[in-house]
């Protein structure tokens, strides 16, 4: 059935796609359903369905993206079935195959199971291993299992909404009968959830075919019936394909045809079963990929599935490239519409063209909108007579009242104008769901704060989601909502991130877990995946792989090239031959000689993957006995002399070294193995890049077609190599090209210029996927071309971190859901974008962790100074607060504490919370970006006068000094100056934010330069500059709604850190992971504002870090001292002693210097109780690495029930693991036991042995650990004293640092530095707390690396916190400096530094133009040999730090 | 019995709208049909194997050749005795 056009005129057939894969049938799909709808659209094509495996989790993108392409999008999935639709005795449909590793199962119907033999037990069936948890196991193992001995396929569409319902149904339910990303799709599930839907029959893996292939044609025929039945019939109709079968059929007959030795037997067979049954069939290609190239990323995707490399893959690959997308005209040229076959079977090529036309109608009879904005709200319950609406405003004014003291006409007016614009936009439910959740937050004590556009509204105000009143912090309604806005409004709320789950549990309860679910988050491939998958399936050997990734900065796959052409120990492997390196000669021989890897990571004498043709790939026989030897012909090249590039003439006999780091940098660092250092060394010189041109490798274009005549012989073209040697493969073929033809094969994307797939990026070249086809590609080349290409890919699926989905309609009707790896909970398939795209709501209930920490602070605060404190109520201006931030003394505090924070805060000098809101909104992104941090300091500073680009500009930019620091003043700009509606102002800003488009663009700059010509005294300089420094702004700033809420909480954590820094620090660290810093980084600051900080002890430490009172210092019992520490010496009071181990020498006495401010008793008299100066800190249990909060319960009990009196007694109670005693007893945690180090690890082994068998007392206790074996009858066991321990050496203060920071990685006692301070004063290095007082110029310091940053905004430029035992300090590392330096700093956490002191205003930086190992320099200055420990620390280090 | 060709030879081969009429190898001409064909694509991270295989049947011979899409030649792979 040809379609006809309007003229009569018969149409080339209008073809559609009904079963294609894209990547979110995750490793099954190389392209992204953006480019599926691109090239189907390029093509063509009338329509395109994307049925992904077993989901719908790209419906959406695929959606929107063929809406756009102009192609009809049709929804569907292919799912894989468990059971065959007929009877399936000999096991054709559903393969036995191994189920699990170790044993085969087999499947159909049950054997009986084997009698047990006659007086013996029942052997116990064998229960599979399970994760705590876990109802079942997490996914099943498929590695290694081809999609045939899979359950049979079968595709089904959604013919419309009732389909799409259907779909999402199905999906739902086989993924909650299921585990873990493992369906169970049945028949008795297809039979329940059919209405409105398509299906196809699967193509070479449906059952029919598969039946069809062993010769079960009747089965086949049972099979077909059975779909047809249920997905229902057309109506009367005879032959195959006419009438107006597609409209009404519900099952399809696929026909498809990739080349394969039997297909045109199977297509015939299908088109007969059609014919007999009278049933509709339609041409698909199981699409794979979009462009034939991308069939190379397809088998390295197949690779990364299966866990094996493209070598090992063998009939796991699809055994062509055929499974592209196709045009229609590509379609009917297949040989089932070749005239020759039609010749022979003409009925078939009849088929075969009407399925062609069969597929664009049933493309086109589907019609699914996935528009849900009639299901968005889930009905809030509101009191009886009333409407959501009107009581929303209920409870606003009565907010109102409650908050305004006196409720003026401004609030009034404003609150009516906001109420107004939610009732419009029919909004109110929205209010009502956010307000109800902080109701019962607030019920419960949960700490909890609205934020982001959200805080803008005085209804959020008023409603207590946001705390931040909006009239007098002059925050913008509009940029919340407004009655242009397209997308829905967005409130996050945080909570404390320790009792989210809480909050979560309760939205479940209140709308139901049918109508709620939790918003996934796609995993993507990042940088270090995307190396590490792609090089093990490109077989690279592990260890190198390992290498690289560990070698890689960016988390961006697309920049991986740029990161490893910046290392030293890889720039050569991207040399361009003749650039740097001799290239293979002498390869060979030093990769013999040096031990080598396999792919397993064994250390072997084979080669490893070098050079084009690695010796293994080498046929064992050449065929000739002449042929050369692997890489001989390198060596007959170099002796022939040199080449055309005349290369290997300049080449120096030993590779010289060019890396810049120096010979030191391939020592390796912590983390790499031999192996991979023997990698690294050899590597050099091999010159993996491709082989220089040589004569005979022929440059073609596309081959002709398999049509034209004769074989034209090998043309052998002129050069030394006349006739090139011949090289054949295992199976003894000729491989007549060699090297091979670059983008010769039919495989490239349609000829082009051949010589562009082979050359090198240019370094400053954009780094991106280039495309095409990797043919001709070195193996290094071909590794980075692919990890650009897989960048985005999802991988898997995780649980968005807050986002919850509520809907009115059921859940399972709109969006699939699967099982998350949480137990009970699921998750849906859409993320956030999706669900935006859908226009459904969406909670953003986000933990955070500083309200968490603030939480325990002040209920600690509450216990140990019997002070409650209403964090809400607290004065915002508190004079010795910000007298804390000027000083910059801001480790720990929210949003103020990171190194870039501490530089600006002396600068800018926030002196009340309106300053510290400009100071959390000024380092970010957008303001750095449009050059605005620079005149705001100085502005600030008083050292340059604030102006304004125009006078009206002023009520706009006065709070932020005439720049641009907020969102929000971005569309004022826009409303007050250039006359933009408030709705247009928001379009406008994020459209400056996302550049959609340059003509939408060109219009608003347009729309804009017109509204400011308006303005008088406005000139077009001024208009055009306005508009740079807006869209330089760009989005990248926060709205002042956000940067106001976050100001808040600065401040209350400054105040705590302030005047109660114990508990502040105990909260800090219980609520980790957090912040910018290291528990150790507080830790020691904390010490420094004289907090006792008391080591891990099993005998005083609970699981959870704590408080411990520790006597107060003197100048508090005096009650003399200022607040600025000045005090009489000798009145002063001596003050309590301070417990052993405290941590610190002696406490501070009140200080405001530049850097460390410590209130006084005055102070302290208004705002805290006297005690709070009298707390330390107890670090905790949990700090010890194999201490889990599975054991916080046992411990914490252990504890309560006395002290443990012996490492028997330790080993008893606790039931820990001997490694994890061994730790304690390393970090002194058992030291209480009052028994050396030494001694207790001596005995530890015979204690534990002897009590894993049966521990001989221990009464009820015994029973919850796990059922005693037989008594051992060791020393412990009979209550015998354990072995005399020989006389050991008492330990030393390097050992016991090395361990302490090897264990918990802090030390409560020392700094690490303090180890090396004497090397230090001998090399002349200054502690970084005489830094504040030296004069700028040269300076050496050395410290630990506490934070490495490499800010996007600072253009290459990496920033080092470096902190020693008196303090931190910021090393900048300009980008020269970096590249030349990058090895030693990223392999080393501890450094000595020669650099440039600089000052600016209290503002110490040192810039660094030396980097040295820390520890080799002292070990040669004669300091102390570093501990194990200690060493370990550059690895500790490296991986602290990403 | 069948006979693999070790150097798969280059034959020539008649096409005629597309399809394989006859093959020519050492010395003999004979007019063919073809019962089989299928397309490989191989080893593209290697050295491509990108063929189209034809099994021809003729009145002496039963023959695997294929097309070598790289190089645009014809080459004899197996004859069936």
């Amino acid at each position: 059935m040809v379609a006809e056009s309007q003229t009569g005129e018969p149409m080339s057939p209008t073809y559609a796609e009904l079963h294609s894969h894209s990547n979110f049938s995750f490793l099954h799909g190389a392209s992204t359903v953006d480019d599926m709808a691109e090239r189907a659209a390029e093509l063509g094509l009338s329509g395109l369905a994307v049925t992904d495996h077993d989901g719908l989790y790209g419906v959406v993108r695929f959606a929107t993206a063929a809406r756009a392409a102009g192609v009809r999008p049709v929804i569907g999935i292919e799912i894989e079935l468990i059971d065959p639709a007929a009877p399936d005795s000999a096991g054709v449909v559903v393969p036995a195959r191994r189920t699990s590793r170790g044993g085969a199962r087999k499947r159909g119907p049950a054997l009986p199971e084997p009698a047990p033999a006659e007086g013996l037990p029942a052997r116990p069936r064998a229960e599979r291993a399970r994760l705590p948890g876990h109802r079942s196991v997490v996914k099943e193992d498929l590695r290694g299992i081809a999609e045939r001995q899979r359950g049979p396929h079968l595709v089904l569409l959604a013919r419309d909404a009732t389909g799409y319902r259907s779909l999402c149904r199905l999906v739902s339910r086989a993924n909650l009968d299921g585990t873990k990303r493992v369906p169970r799709f049945t028949h008795a599930l297809l039979e329940q959830h059919h209405e409105g839907l398509l299906a196809l029959s699967g193509g070479r893996e449906g059952e029919i075919a598969r039946r069809l292939l062993v010769g079960d044609r009747a089965g086949a025929r049972a099979a077909v019936e059975r779909y047809a039945t249920l997905f229902g019939r057309a109506g009367a109709r005879a032959p195959v394909g006419a009438g107006d079968a597609p409209a009404t059929a519900g099952f399809f007959i696929e026909l498809a045809h990739h080349l394969l030795p039997d297909d045109d037997w199977l297509v015939a067979e299908h088109a007969a079963l059609a014919a007999e049954l009278g049933l509709p069939v339609v041409v698909t290609n199981d699409v794979h990929y979009a462009r034939p190239e991308d069939r190379e990323l397809h088998d390295v995707l197949t690779g990364i599935f299966h866990g094996r490399t493209l070598d090992t893959l063998g009939a796991l690959r699809r055994p062509d490239g055929e499974s592209y997308l196709k045009s229609g005209g590509e379609m009917v040229a297949l040989p089932p519409g070749d005239p020759a076959f039609a010749h022979a079977d003409p009925r078939t090529a009849r088929a075969w063209a009407e399925a062609i036309a069969t597929s664009g109608e049933v493309a086109a009879s589907c019609t699914v909108d996935l528009g849900f904005e009639q299901y968005r709200f889930p009905g809030f319950p509101v009191p009886g007579g009333e409407t959501a609406f009107s009581y929303l405003s209920e409870l606003c004014w009565a907010g109102a009242r409650r908050r305004y003291h006196p409720l003026t006409s401004e609030v009034m007016k404003r609150l009516a104008h906001e109420l107004g614009v939610i009732e419009r936009a029919g909004l109110a439910e929205f209010f009502l769901i956010c307000w109800d959740l902080m109701r019962f937050a607030k019920e419960q004590g949960i700490p909890a704060q609205g934020r982001g556009s959200a805080t803008s509204s005085i209804v959020s105000y008023t409603l207590g989601i946001s705390r931040v009143e909006p009239i007098q912090h002059n925050l913008l309604f509009e940029r919340f909502i407004n009655e242009g806005r397209t997308t829905y409004p967005d409130v996050d709320i945080d909570f404390s991130s320790a009792r989210r789950e809480e909050v979560i549990q309760y939205v479940y309860r209140r709308y139901g877990p049918e109508h709620t679910g939790m918003v996934c988050n796609l995993v993507t491939y990042r940088a270090r995946s995307a190396v590490r998958e792609v090089g093990y399936a490109l077989g690279f050997p592990r260890p190198l792989v390992d290498r690289v990734a560990k070698a890689l900065e960016t988390y961006d796959s697309v920049m991986v090239r740029r990161d490893l052409e910046a290392d030293g120990g890889f720039a050569e492997f991207f040399r361009r031959p003749g650039e740097g390196l001799p290239a293979e000669a002498g390869a060979a021989e030093a990769a013999h000689s040096l031990g080598f890897v396999d792919g397993m990571g064994q250390l072997n004498t084979r080669m490893p993957l070098v050079g084009k043709v690695p010796p293994w790939r080498q046929p064992p026989k050449p065929v000739d006995p002449a042929a050369p030897r692997p890489f001989a012909w390198l060596g007959a090249a170099n002796a022939a002399g040199p080449s055309a590039s005349g290369m290997w003439e300049e080449a120096p006999e030993s590779p010289p070294a060019v890396r810049p780091g120096g010979r030191a940098d391939d020592e390796g660092g912590p983390g790499d193995t031999p192996a991979s250092v023997a990698w690294l060394r050899a590597g050099r010189g091999t010159g993996y890049g491709v082989p220089p041109a040589r004569p005979g490798i022929r440059v073609r274009g596309e081959g002709p077609a398999p049509g034209t005549v004769d074989g034209r012989a090998i043309d052998p073209e002129s050069g030394a190599l006349e006739q090139p040697p011949r090289k054949t493969d295992r199976l003894g073929r000729p491989v007549m090209w060699d090297p091979p033809a670059p983008a010769a094969s039919a495989m490239g994307r349609g000829g082009g210029d051949p010589k562009s797939s082979v050359a090198r990026i240019e370094p400053e070249a954009p780094p991106q996927a280039r495309g095409g086809s990797t043919v001709g590609m070195s193996d290094w080349e071909r590794w980075l071309e692919f990890c650009a290409r897989i960048d985005g890919f999802p991988r898997h699926l995780s649980i968005h971190s807050g986002g919850m989905l509520v809907t009115a309609a059921p859940l399972i009707d709109i969006a699939p859901i699967e099982r998350a790896t949480m137990q009970d909970r699921v998750v849906v398939q859409f993320d956030k974008r999706d669900v935006e795209e859908l226009k459904l709501i969406k909670l953003d209930l986000l933990g955070l962790g500083m309200l968490a920490a603030i939480d325990e602070t002040l209920q600690l605060i509450e216990h140990d100074c019997a002070t409650c404190i209403d964090v809400d109520r607290m004065p915002e201006d508190i004079p010795e607060v910000f007298r804390m931030i000027q000083a910059a003394d801001t480790v720990g505090v929210f949003q103020i504490e990171s190194r870039a924070q501490m530089q600006t805060l002396p600068k800018s000098r926030p002196g009340s919370l309106d300053d510290l809101v400009v100071e959390v909104a000024i380092i970010r992104p957008g303001p750095i970006q449009g050059n605005a941090v620079h005149p705001y300091l100085r502005r600030r500073q008083g050292l340059e006068p604030v102006t304004y680009l125009h006078p009206s500009l002023e009520p706009v930019l006065r709070d932020s000094k005439g720049v641009i620091l907020y969102q929000e003043q971005v569309m004022r700009i826009a409303i007050d100056v250039a006359g933009f509606t408030p709705a247009e102002s928001d379009g406008f800003r994020r459209a400056m934010g996302t550049w959609r488009s340059t003509r939408e663009m060109e219009k608003l700059h347009q729309q804009f330069h017109d509204g400011c010509m308006r303005q008088p005294g406005m000139t077009e300089e001024v208009a055009e500059e306005l508009f740079r420094q807006v869209s330089a702004f760009a989005s990248f700033g926060f709205a002042k709604s956000h940067a106001a809420a976050f100001a808040r909480t600065a401040y209350e954590s400054s105040f705590l850190k302030l005047f109660y820094p114990a508990q502040f620090l105990v909260g800090l660290i219980n609520a980790q992971p957090m912040g910018f810093y290291p528990v150790e980084v507080l830790v020691n600051d904390a010490k420094r504002h004289g907090v006792a900080v008391l080591p891990v002890d099993l005998n005083a430490s609970i699981y959870a870090t704590g408080t411990e009172w520790v006597g107060q210092p003197g100048w508090v019992l005096a009650g003399a001292a200022g607040d600025d520490g000045s005090h009489d010496d000798e009145t002063l009071h001596p003050g309590e002693e301070l417990p052993e181990g405290a941590g610190i020498e002696a406490r501070p006495r009140p200080v405001r210097s530049s850097s460390c401010v410590i209130p006084g008793a005055a102070a302290r008299e208004r705002w805290t109780p006297e005690s709070a100066t009298g707390w330390g800190v107890r670090l905790g249990l949990h700090l010890v690495k194999g201490i889990g909060e599975q054991h916080a319960e046992l411990l914490d009990a252990e504890l309560a029930h006395g002290p443990y009196v012996s490492l028997a007694d330790v080993v008893e109670r606790t039931g820990l693991p001997e490694e994890t005693i061994e730790r304690l007893i390393r970090t002194g945690a058992l030291d209480s036991l009052g028994r050396p180090r030494r001694e207790l690890l001596w005995q530890l082994r015979e204690v534990t042995g002897a009590s894993r068998g049966s521990v001989g007392t221990g009464g009820a206790r015994r029973a919850t650990r796990g059922t005693a074996g037989p008594a051992a009858g060791r020393p412990m066991d009979l209550r015998l004293p354990a072995t005399e321990a020989p006389l050991l050496p008492a330990i030393t203060e390097p050992e016991r640092l090395g361990d302490a920071y090897a264990v918990v990685g802090l030390d409560a006692r020392h700094q690490v530095i303090s180890l090396f301070r004497d090397a230090l004063d001998r090399l002349g290095a200054v502690p970084n707390s005489a830094l504040a007082e030296r004069r700028p110029g040269p300076v050496r310091i050395g410290g630990l690396v506490v934070t490495r940053q490499h800010p996007m905004t600072a253009k290459g430029t990496v920033f080092l916190a470096l902190e020693d035992e008196s303090g931190m300090v910021n090393v900048t590392l300009w980008p020269d400096t970096w590249a030349r330096l990058r090895g030693v700093v990223r392999r080393h956490a501890l450094l000595l530094v020669d650099g440039d002191l600089q000052r600016e205003s209290s503002v110490v930086n040192v810039i660094a133009h030396d980097v040295r190992a820390l520890t080799d320099v002292a070990e040669r200055a004669g300091g102390p040999e570093a501990p194990a420990g200690v060493r370990q620390l550059g690895h500790a280090g490296m991986r602290r730090l990403g | 019995m069948t006979r693999l060709l070790r150097g798969h030879p280059p034959i020539r081969v008649e096409v005629d709208d597309g399809r394989v009429v006859a093959i020519a190898w050492a010395d003999r001409h004979e007019p063919v049909e073809v019962c089989n064909h299928w397309r490989i694509e191989e080893s593209w991270w290697r050295a491509p194997i990108a063929r189209d295989y034809f099994k021809v049947v003729g009145e002496h011979w039963l023959a695997l050749i294929y097309f070598d899409r790289v190089a645009s030649t014809w080459h004899l792979e197996r004859l069936y005795d």
